[in-house]
């Protein structure tokens, strides 16, 4: 992806950002118009600047740059999705459960290929963290609403 | 007397245990290419929700100071520096093991390390105290000022560029814009949120950041280090001779560079490094394997720590992200760095400087007697480290509020980070705006009412005119940069 034109529009998204907050203080109250009102102004300012002034450069800038976000492109959209898929059913399942599925299957996808291995090392960090928090530390973990009916 | 009293304390079997765990951990984390001390801190923080405040920070100090040791080891002996700092360690100790003195490397790193470690955390002990009694005649525009300095530090050194520099730094600042407004009682960009009412908390984002955001940038590895050194070859070497001069001159330029905000561990190393380049009688022999590098380059990456820890314990100024990591660390205990820490929570202030000894002491010992176990770490698959890193991630979000919205906060700040970085913007500088945006806000808002909207009052006090004296001296160093690369780009073309 060419570098010039991703620094473009977020030059542009940043000066429009700046305008909506500098408009946002127009509905404050009296007791912050002389105070907050005047900084988020302030910051609002040096926002409109420095991204005119980085719009500037992008706009000059060598369109042949190309920004590289993934060598592996597969490997960093699986991990992206897999985190999300984590997060989102540990709130279900409750800590231990998410975290003995996402573990070995994380590693696999990642390239690690001993999959026996993968089962011992994806247990033991997971009693690991399980006796470190809660049996030691006493620090609760999300535990399963599915099966407690509690809510988080 | 009260040091005293901090003393006791330190050396009570709790604080010890702590230290030393903290320590070693900081070793292995630091040994770790892809992990830094940052993410260490980061992550131990909701376990250290649970201690005495004492024990929580000394476990957090001796993460750092073990960090920042632990990255020259995978850096001597498998040219892969566990952390950035350790670069410029990497250049001269791989040549020396391949010369079959990796030995002789690991000794001179350890002692530079030690030395410049314990003499940063003297200069933390004598500074501080007379640094926080002069903040107690800070105002609020000086409190402003100051937020506006550690801020500038940090953009001055942003890789992207000044624009990107200062808009990271706004970004964060307007991130800390979110909550309840302290002059009004106002709500403000919540979007309905009750979990924003109070602000974002710059701990998921901290963990986001400056973990996950490394994970994802880690599915380009498959493996970290190069394991083509046979490490059971490693022998204990001797202390070469003509290593003073330039351990005394790294630890001079690390802690100097460490108490200047935004300057890091890296840069004290690099700067080291080429002002030994210059002074030594062996330059030839640099690139191929001098000791002299070594010594140089790790007593500055060490000597950082106590000095990035005089702003944050005096003025509330993180300089770099580690320290804004114990902030956290700090504040989760109810602790807010200032002048206070020295008279109030006294005891806790200086048992957690006293244990920093401690933490160097522990290194050294692990240094010279097992480091080239320590390499054998940075031989784990990238595939095992992210999937683990990731779970630590998530848990130590969740774990501090007891939040999953913090968990999803997380993600977004790793994801975003990750693509901000790629394209030049600085995660400290946002990071450090979110930590320093309140501080700001309340000293800008507090100093107006005070002057009446008269904005003199931000340049009338002496503090105020020498703390502009060195904004404008930070933002000038960036552009001078520029501009004589421009001049050499001319004179090329």
């Amino acid at each position: 992806m060419s570098k010039k034109y991703i620094d473009i529009v977020l030059s542009v998204f940043f000066i429009v950002l700046a305008v909506l907050l500098y408009r946002s203080t127009a509905t404050f109250p009296k007791s912050a118009l002389f105070t907050t009102a005047v900084y988020i102004k302030f910051l609002a300012y040096l926002l409109a600047i420095a991204s005119f002034v980085q719009l500037v450069k992008s706009i000059r800038s060598d369109a042949a740059i190309k920004v590289i976000f993934a060598k592996n492109p597969k490997k960093f959209f699986i991990l992206i999705l897999s985190l999300i898929i984590y997060v989102w059913i540990i709130r279900y399942v409750g800590f231990i459960i998410s975290t003995l599925i996402f573990l070995p299957v994380t590693m696999r996808y990642m390239g690690y290929e001993k999959f026996r291995k993968s089962i011992i090392i994806s247990a033991s960090i997971t009693l690991f963290v399980y006796v470190l928090f809660v049996q030691i530390f006493s620090i609760q973990l999300p535990e399963a609403t599915i099966i407690f009916g509690a809510s988080l | 007397m009260i040091i005293l009293d901090a003393l006791q304390a330190v050396m009570s079997v709790d604080v010890l245990t702590a230290v030393t765990i903290g320590s070693i951990s900081g070793i292995i984390i630091g040994g770790m290419p892809g992990l830094t001390a940052t993410m260490a801190v980061a992550l131990l923080i909701p376990i250290t929700f649970s201690f005495t405040p004492l024990i929580g920070l000394s476990l957090m100090g001796g993460v750092y100071a073990g960090a920042m040791y632990g990255g020259s080891i995978a850096a001597i002996l498998l040219s892969t520096p566990g952390t950035p700092a350790a670069a410029a360690t990497a250049i001269e100790g791989y040549p020396l093991t391949k010369q079959g003195k990796g030995g002789l490397a690991l000794k001179v790193s350890v002692i530079a390390s030690f030395v410049g470690g314990t003499f940063s955390v003297i200069v933390l002990l004598l500074v501080s105290p007379l640094l926080a009694q002069f903040a107690l005649k800070f105002g609020p525009p000086e409190y402003f000022l100051l937020a506006l300095m550690g801020l500038t530090g940090v953009i001055s050194v942003s890789t992207g560029g000044l624009a990107k520099g200062i808009m990271s730094g706004l970004i964060g600042l307007i991130i800390a814009l979110i909550g309840t407004d302290a002059m009004s009682g106002m709500l403000r960009y919540t979007f309905g949120q009750v979990e924003l009412y109070e602000g974002v908390s710059f701990m998921p984002a901290l963990i986001g950041m400056f973990s996950i955001a490394q994970m994802l940038a880690l599915t380009s590895e498959k493996r970290i280090a190069n394991d083509n050194i046979d490490l059971s070859t490693i022998k204990r070497e001797k202390m070469p001779k003509g290593m003073v001069p330039f351990i005394m001159l790294g630890t001079a330029v690390g802690t100097i560079v460490g108490i200047i905000p935004g300057e890091g561990a890296t840069i004290a190393a690099f700067v080291s490094y080429n002002m030994a380049k210059q002074k030594s009688k062996f330059k030839d022999l640099f690139g191929k394997g001098n000791p002299e590098g070594i010594a140089a380059a790790e007593s500055g990456n060490n000597a950082c720590v106590g000095g990035s820890l005089v702003p944050l314990l005096t003025l509330g100024i993180p300089g770099n992200t580690v320290s804004a990591a114990l902030m956290g660390g700090l504040m989760i205990q109810g602790l807010i760095p200032g002048p206070e820490l020295f008279t109030k929570y006294g005891q806790i202030t200086y048992g957690f400087i006293l244990s920093l000894f401690i933490a160097n002491i522990v290194f050294l010992v692990v240094g010279l007697f097992f480091a080239p176990y320590f390499a054998r770490i940075a031989l784990i698959p990238a595939s095992i480290l992210i999937a683990a890193i990731s779970v630590f991630a998530v848990i130590g979000s969740y774990a501090i509020n007891n939040s999953m919205f913090d968990v999803g906060l997380m993600l977004i700040f790793a994801f975003g980070g990750f693509f901000l970085d790629k394209l030049g913007f600085s995660l400290s500088a946002i990071i450090l705006g979110m930590i320093l945006g309140p501080i700001a806000e309340s000293g800008f808002a507090q100093a107006l009412t005070i002057s009446g909207g008269t904005y003199g009052i931000f340049f009338a006090s002496i503090p105020a005119k020498i703390l502009w004296v060195i904004i404008i001296a930070l933002l000038i160093q960036p552009l001078i940069g520029h501009y004589k690369s421009k001049n050499i780009e001319n004179i090329a073309s």
